[in-house]
């Protein structure tokens, strides 16, 4: 028993999650997520690849010397500023952080919170040529869900991500474990209403089996799942997702996605359409709508939902980011109000292991019949990984 | 491989957070989320129907309400108050009451309204 609780502790501390991704470096010229992350849809584990462009094209190189060379700087993104002598074994630690603030400035609503977003560890285990089989899982502290009831029995520590892939030839690949689902951009905001509608938040990851195939010009993914096995058998969502994208222009993409889930309560069906779109040397604009029409088995009522998601990122200099978010939501469209949620950001990435984001986030409902008060809130943040 | 796996899942995953945005859904959906047993208030289900039609969608997300399924559950979180419906921040943050809620809906039915404010109206006050 010891020595599985020893083996227990080398894991955490060894292995992560990171199940964000960052779909807009498109304007580095990225137009498919496979070159930096195991997932070929984002998120979660860094190649040696993904880890060195993140030091090397993302980061600001302010702080090295002058005398320094890419290529230096490149070798010291390894886990813990080491290049890997072997190719098997990868680690990774991720914490990310904030303070958030809600109604800053008044005097009756105005909340402050810290939130340990996420600290947890990755390992990846690499076989065969040319790595052609790896094994990737994380596990790590993750804040008590907000939503979960007090007598909830909800641990603080949680796996996103453990999967098995297989790259049958460079352009076919299977992975087969928990995942996310196969959908959308898979932007960092995880209350995006892009990521709530479809239920692809970032504790939203299902036990399945994905598909991945590549091409010069275009990729398409699909994913069949059972839900996720650790829940209630009755709440887990099976279904399937796809989702393909196109390169346009040679250097822009757009893509389509559907997904449809059930479980012993409700139906959902989503479907959306999105462009990343490349502005050069760092900048881009990301967009997508779509549509999720859910249906309660119990009631048989039906309902459907829209929205939006539009973002621009601008670059001025190496590792620091203008952000523009506007999102757009319309719970029910058969009723007439609906909600925009728009706000600036700053992204600062001043060495590499290091992410500083400040942002600010105005929402407002638009109804005919009523007027209210708009919503206001900001946050800080710190994301570091080794 | 097989006995990797399995190990995997029993020492470092058993046990582990398994909260998602789905873990409510018999809740917000099923028709089975009421406690009658324990909570024979006769006012109480249809004041539940229409917290968990316009509320529960956004505040299952930043708060618990899905998971208070009687009286006495809502009684604890503070959000009513006992035989006072118009002191009660369930009912004062309504549109119909001058408040903003629900946000991004418009005020809910008159009929609607008076299922809150009776229930809560009749729940004695200690």
């Amino acid at each position: 028993m010891k020595s599985l609780r020893l083996l227990h502790l080398l894991f955490s501390l060894c292995a992560t999650s990171l199940v964000y991704a960052y779909p807009q470096f498109i304007g580095h010229g990225y137009t498919s997520c496979k070159n930096c992350h195991y997932s070929p849809w984002g998120g979660g584990a860094l190649t040696d690849y993904g880890r060195a462009t993140s030091g090397t094209l993302i980061s600001s190189r302010a702080f090295y010397p002058k005398s320094m060379s890419e290529e230096q700087i490149a070798q010291i993104s390894g886990f813990l500023f080491r290049q890997p002598k072997q190719k098997i074994v990868r680690t990774q630690i991720n914490y990310r952080g904030f303070q958030l603030v809600n109604n800053p400035g008044s005097t009756k609503n105005e909340t402050k919170r810290w939130i340990n977003m996420q600290a947890d560890a990755r390992l990846v285990l690499n076989f065969g040529e040319n790595n052609n089989f790896f094994m990737v899982g994380n596990i790590g502290y993750a804040p008590r869900p907000l939503g979960a009831p007090k007598e909830a029995d909800q641990s603080e520590v949680r796996s996103r991500e453990h999967y098995l892939g297989i790259n049958f030839t460079p352009k076919f690949s299977l992975y087969a474990g928990l995942m996310d689902k196969v959908y959308g951009l898979r932007v960092v905001e995880h209350i995006a209403y892009s990521r709530t509608f479809t239920e692809t938040t970032q504790n939203d990851q299902v036990h399945g089996v994905a598909a991945h195939y590549i091409d010069t010009n275009w990729e398409l993914g699909v994913h069949g799942f059972a839900g996720n096995l650790e829940q209630e058998k009755e709440v887990q969502t099976q279904g399937f997702s796809l989702m393909t994208e196109r390169t346009i222009f040679s250097e822009h993409r757009i893509g389509l996605s559907a997904m449809s889930t059930k479980n012993e309560f409700i139906n959902r069906l989503s479907y959306s359409a999105h462009t990343k779109l490349n502005l050069h040397d760092g900048s881009a604009i990301l967009a997508e709508v779509g549509q999720t029409n859910t249906k309660a088995a119990a009631a048989d009522e039906a309902k459907a939902g829209r929205y939006a998601l539009f973002q621009t990122y601008i670059r001025p200099i190496r590792g620091l980011y203008f952000l523009t978010n506007i999102e757009y939501s319309v719970p029910d469209l058969e009723l007439k109000p609906y909600t925009v949620r728009i706000g600036p950001a700053v992204q600062y990435f001043p060495i590499q292991r290091m992410e500083l984001r400040f942002d600010i986030y105005n929402t407002r409902n638009f109804n005919p019949e009523s007027a209210t008060v708009d919503a206001w809130m900001y946050l800080l943040q710190t994301h570091i990984w080794l | 491989m097989s006995y990797f796996l399995i190990l995997l899942h029993t020492v470092f995953l058993s046990g582990c957070q398994n909260w998602g945005s789905n873990s409510l859904d018999e809740n917000r959906y099923g028709n089975s989320s009421v406690d009658t047993t324990n909570d024979p208030d006769p006012n109480f289900h249809a004041a539940y129907t229409v917290i968990k039609t316009h509320c529960i969608s956004c505040h299952n997300y930043h708060s618990e309400w899905a998971s208070y399924t009687s009286s006495a559950k809502w009684l604890e979180s503070n959000d009513i108050v006992p035989g006072n419906d118009v002191s009660s921040p369930l009912v004062n943050m309504l549109i119909n009451e001058g408040g903003d809620m629900p946000r991004g809906a418009g005020s809910i039915s008159e009929a609607e309204y008076q299922a809150l404010k009776l229930w809560i109206r009749e729940i004695p006050n200690p």
